[in-house]
């Protein structure tokens, strides 16, 4: 059994991106259409808007590509495309703040940190006639709970629950410690608590 | 061990397991169809000009330039100019302050031994005699002349 077979076996797109990294284009495609819904998925959820999704997620992949010469799986691919996940969406924070501070419009949804816990409680209160939200409500209001976290929460709490992540490779791909993480997915989880009690203690799954 | 799935029942995490399993209700996200090709032709695109001839390069080349080459430039050539007029504006060696100063102390040494051997011939001279008549040595009273009555 070869090394590359044995990396296969393990971590597939890590054997993957070793092809890349030697210039196949067509493991490269292979990695953007194994990735893509994932990246999507994620930016999805961190930035609230599904084009702006799409293109961070090309962003991930244009950075993937011009690191590919320094690619070496040390660690899991994963980890990798999700550090660079996070860096890209830091950047587009960084945009956002630098906006915000020339007085320009914002086009994204990425500091959608300010919506109150107020209006995200009014929705998930008994405000709501029947309280019985269908499927597409509860969607909303989970999505606007999501937002109303901070971007280092968000980013955690989207690694933990859709990438199945690791507290070390949550930490890895943050830059941040694993007790660092575990606060950090602590207190997002209590602020999901508070803002989603109603819906929590209805049983909706 | 995954953040959702605490082990341990009585951590405030596995509290807040039901809020957990509401994110559930989130959409796993599908990219448009042609999200593909359009990030490969991207990608493509960023290659070609990367590797373009006198496209990138230029401008880390220029801009490092910017970085410190011209200012490392600029105290040169500072140092040069003024090192140039410095020249250009001297006295010459004669008329600047302390210039001759050899000269000068060998003057101040010269009169050193002058006065020195003034000193020694003033030394070996005999000692004054006393004026005759007089059995102190000075001098005879003037005097006076005679008033005109």
């Amino acid at each position: 059994m070869t090394v590359a077979s044995e990396l296969a076996a393990v971590d597939p797109s890590a054997a993957i991106m070793l092809r890349v990294h030697d210039g196949d284009a067509e493991a490269f495609e292979q990695l953007v259409a194994l990735w893509q819904d994932r990246l999507v998925t994620l930016f999805r959820h961190h930035t609230g808007d599904h084009s702006t999704a799409e293109d961070l997620a090309q962003e991930v992949f244009l950075r993937v590509y011009r690191a590919r010469a320094g690619y070496k799986p040390t660690a899991k691919f994963s980890t990798w495309i999700h550090t660079i996940a996070n860096n890209v969406a830091s950047d587009l924070r960084q945009r956002a703040y630098r906006r915000r501070e020339h007085g320009m419009p914002m086009n994204v949804s990425a500091s959608s940190s300010a919506i109150g816990l107020e209006q995200i409680a009014v929705a998930a209160s008994g405000q709501r006639p029947a309280r019985q939200a269908d499927r597409g409500e509860l969607q909303d209001v989970v999505q606007e709970a999501i937002r109303g976290l901070s971007d280092n929460q968000r980013m955690a709490v989207l690694l933990a629950k859709f990438e199945q992540c690791s507290y070390d490779e949550i930490a890895a791909a943050m830059g941040l410690t694993v007790p660092a993480v575990k606060s950090l997915l602590f207190r997002a989880r209590e602020q999901l608590r508070e803002m989603l009690g109603p819906y929590e203690r209805e049983g909706h799954r | 061990m995954t953040p959702g799935a605490d082990a341990h029942p009585e951590t405030p995490a596995a509290a807040l397991g039901a809020a957990w399993n509401l994110l559930d209700a989130l959409p796993r996200s599908s990219s448009t169809p042609s999200m593909t090709s359009t990030t490969l032709e991207m990608v493509a695109a960023s290659a070609a000009a990367v590797h373009a001839p006198g496209s990138q390069r230029p401008v880390t080349f220029w801009r490092s330039i910017m970085h410190w080459a011209l200012p490392a430039a600029a105290v040169i050539g500072g140092l040069f100019l003024g090192f140039i007029l410095g020249r250009a504006t001297l006295p010459p060696p004669e008329r600047r302050p302390g210039g001759n100063l050899l000269e000068r102390i060998e003057q101040l040494e010269q009169q050193q031994r002058e006065q020195r051997g003034r000193a020694e011939e003033w030394k070996r001279r005999p000692p004054l005699s006393p004026q005759p008549g007089r059995p102190n040595g000075r001098p005879a009273p003037r005097e006076m002349p005679a008033q005109p009555r």
